[in-house]
């Protein structure tokens, strides 16, 4: 790029077409990152360590339009709004049986291989059928006590979308 | 003669005169944000806080319920009619329990506002330090709020249960 048309990159002259363009660039950047591509500053540990705490991320809201979620999704589960919302990985579906046995995690009887879990875990937790609707979700980090742990089956609606990465 | 320059800047005006008046106006939604944001000032705690600021602290933010006020927690399956003092007691167990706290209420939304009673939902949010790991909880609150003695009170809180166990 030569010193001329770098200058204009860098120094544009503030004319009408300029300014229109920069409203359009503002406005398209306002819908992708409010309706499409939520950003998100990660607080907390329940996810560690497939997600840091004060990691960044995105919420991809296209990840579900034409797809269901499936088990060992990490989804973004809204609560009021889109302001605060908590990332958990989905374990089970409607239908399905979910429990723990000394950290272990059990779906429809069956021991889930967790690659993603590093940490040691004594979780027990009693089977109980997801509902229709719903989905079972957890954190990654088990190390937690599970009474501190927010977890649980919730309802479809209520995930945002998927993680992007 | 009105030229093209001039009609734009007066629709700007209008507009960000129209917008702050929205904003600024007193009324009854605007009283209701402001007994939010009390909420938010008088709940939240910083590592530095006297014993006796924090007494009155519980006592400004118990004052903005209603005696008796209903409580709901739906994941307990717990409801009950508490006094303000109860509450206030409540409030201070829960203040002492932190080393330092920060409440904050997201995604409000006020449903209906008629006839000097009002309904919300919104996303509660604490996080701060406790006797030892950092603590952090995020709720979906459902609020009734009635005008009482020319004060916006809270007169029922539900503690959503967006994960079920």
């Amino acid at each position: 790029m030569t010193v001329a048309p770098l200058r204009r990159f860098l120094f544009p002259e503030l004319n009408r077409r300029f300014l229109l363009r920069l409203l359009l660039v503002a406005l398209a950047a306002t819908a992708v990152f409010t309706q499409v591509l939520i950003p998100l500053r990660i607080e907390g540990k329940s996810m560690e360590p497939t997600y840091r705490d004060g990691g960044f991320a995105f919420c991809w809201r296209g990840r579900y339009l034409f797809a269901e979620p499936g088990r060992g999704d990490v989804v973004a589960i809204r609560f009021a709004g889109q302001r605060v919302m908590l990332l958990k990985r989905i374990v089970g579906l409607a239908g399905d049986t979910v429990e723990f046995r000394n950290g272990a995690l059990f779906v429809n009887n069956a021991m889930v291989r967790e690659p993603y879990i590093r940490s040691p875990s004594d979780w027990n937790l009693a089977p109980r059928r997801v509902e229709p609707g719903k989905v079972y979700v957890v954190g990654d980090n088990r190390a937690v006590p599970l009474e501190r742990h927010q977890m649980g089956q919730v309802e479809r609606a209520r995930i945002a979308g998927g993680v992007l990465w | 003669m009105v030229n093209g320059r001039t009609i734009v800047v007066a629709v700007v005006v209008a507009f960000v005169a129209a917008v702050a008046a929205y904003r600024f106006w007193p009324g009854d939604e605007r009283a209701i944000r402001g007994q939010l944001a009390l909420v938010e000032e008088m709940g939240s705690k910083d590592e530095a806080e006297q014993p006796m600021d924090g007494l009155v602290r519980a006592a400004q933010l118990a004052a903005l319920f209603d005696d008796p006020c209903q409580l709901t927690v739906e994941s307990t399956r717990h409801a009950g009619s508490f006094s303000r003092k109860q509450i206030q007691d409540r409030i201070v167990l829960v203040r002492t329990s932190f080393a330092r706290v920060r409440v904050s209420l997201h995604d409000i939304v006020i449903d209906r506002i008629d006839n000097g009673t009002a309904a919300l939902h919104g996303t509660l949010r604490l996080s701060g330090q406790g006797t030892g790991d950092p603590v952090a909880d995020v709720q979906e609150v459902r609020v009734e709020m009635a005008r009482i003695d020319g004060q916006w009170l809270f007169t029922a809180v539900t503690l959503v249960e967006v994960l079920e166990r």
